[in-house]
C-alpha cells in the first residue's frame, strides 16, 4: 500500500510538471514587451505561493502544537517548514534571473524582494533552531517564532500595493490574457500538486527518524535494564 | 546513490548559472542584434531547470533517507524480535 502510494505519488510529482511545462512553452504565448522571458513568471509565483503555504502549514501547526502538545503538529510544522524552505530557494533564484532581463540587474532591494528575503532568512532560522530538537523547550520556542513569523506574509503581499516598488503587480483584474491565465491556473495547480506530495514525504521521512531514535532509545534502556538484573 | 544524484544536479546547476552570466557578453561579441532573443531564453531555460533540479533533488533526498530509516526500523524490530 505504502509502495503503491509511493509511485503515485512519483508519477503525479512528474506528470503534474511536464503538463505545466508544455502549457509553459508551448501554449502561453509569448508576452509582447518583455519576451519570452516573462514565462518565468509562470513558476516564479507558484513558487513563491507554495513558499507562503508552507509556511502557513508551519504556523498552523505550531499553533496546534502549543495548546495540543500531539507530536504530529510539530512533525508537520518542521515539515511544511522544509518544503517552505525549498519553494523559498527557488523564488530567490528564478525571481533575480527575471529581474537581470527586467530590470537589468539580478537585485534591487524593492520592499517585496527584501521581505520576501526576509521571510526566507526567517524560515531559515527556524530550521536551524530546530536542528536540535531533543529539548522540548526549543520545540516549543520554534513554534512561537513561526507563529510571529507568519505577519511577514501579509507584508510582503501588500508591499506592492502600499509602497511604490518595481516589482509588478500583475494579478489584478484584466491582468492576464485568457490563454496566460489559463497556464497560469494550471502552474498554480501543478506546484499545489508538488507541495502536497513534498510535504507528505517530508512529513513520512521525520516521524520514521524520529520512531528509530525512539527505539534505539528504549534498546539501549532495555539493555542497561537488563545488564542490571544480571 | 543519492550523493551522486546530488552531485549530478549541482553541477547542473553550476553550468546553468556560468551559461546564464556567460551568455549576454558572448552574444554580444557574436551578434548584438540576437542578444534580446537569446540571453531570455537562457535565462528562462536555466530557471525553469534550477526548478526542476532543486525540487527533484530534494524528492530523491526524502525519499532515500525515509527508506533508510525504515529499513533500518525493520532490521531493529527483527532483532527485537528475535530476543
Amino acid at each position: 500500500m505504502k509502495r503503491n502510494l509511493l509511485l503515485f505519488e512519483i508519477a503525479l510529482f512528474l506528470s503534474v510538471l511536464a503538463v505545466s511545462l508544455y502549457m509553459i512553452f508551448y501554449y502561453a504565448p509569448v508576452e509582447k514587451q518583455m519576451g519570452i522571458v516573462q514565462k518565468i513568471f509562470y513558476f516564479h509565483v507558484p513558487s513563491a505561493y507554495s513558499m507562503y503555504l508552507g509556511w502557513i502549514l508551519c504556523t498552523v501547526s505550531s499553533v496546534l502544537y502549543i495548546t495540543q502538545k500531539k507530536e504530529k503538529f510539530d512533525i508537520m510544522a518542521k515539515s511544511s517548514a522544509r518544503v517552505a524552505f525549498v519553494f523559498a530557494v527557488l523564488v530567490m533564484i528564478t525571481g533575480p534571473l527575471w529581474g537581470r532581463k527586467a530590470w537589468g540587474s539580478y537585485w534591487v532591494w524593492d520592499p517585496r524582494l527584501t521581505s520576501a528575503l526576509l521571510l526566507t532568512l526567517i524560515i531559515a532560522s527556524y530550521l536551524i533552531l530546530r536542528a536540535g530538537e531533543k529539548e522540548e523547550a526549543i520545540k516549543k520556542f520554534s513554534a512561537v517564532l513561526a507563529v510571529i513569523g507568519l505577519a511577514i506574509i501579509p507584508i510582503i503581499h501588500i508591499s506592492v500595493l502600499k509602497w511604490r516598488g518595481q516589482h509588478p503587480h500583475l494579478l489584478k483584474k484584466g491582468g492576464l490574457e485568457h490563454s496566460m491565465l489559463i497556464t497560469f491556473v494550471v502552474s498554480m495547480a501543478a506546484f499545489t500538486a508538488v507541495f502536497i506530495i513534498l510535504v507528505h514525504q517530508t512529513y513520512l521521512m521525520e516521524k520514521r527518524i524520529r520512531a528509530l531514535k525512539l527505539k534505539k532509545q528504549n534498546l539501549l534502556l532495555n539493555g542497561t535494564n537488563d545488564e542490571g538484573h544480571n | 546513490m543519492i550523493k551522486k544524484l546530488l552531485f549530478h544536479n549541482l553541477v547542473t546547476l553550476f553550468f546553468l548559472f556560468s551559461g546564464i552570466v556567460n551568455a549576454e557578453d558572448v552574444y554580444v561579441k557574436i551578434d548584438p542584434s540576437r542578444l534580446e532573443s537569446v540571453s531570455g531564453k537562457y535565462l528562462m531555460i536555466a530557471s525553469y531547470s534550477v526548478i526542476l533540479c532543486l525540487l527533484s533533488a530534494y524528492f530523491i533526498y526524502i525519499v532515500t533517507i525515509s527508506k533508510t530509516v525504515q529499513k533500518k526500523l525493520d532490521l531493529l524490530q527483527k532483532k527485537q524480535n528475535e530476543k
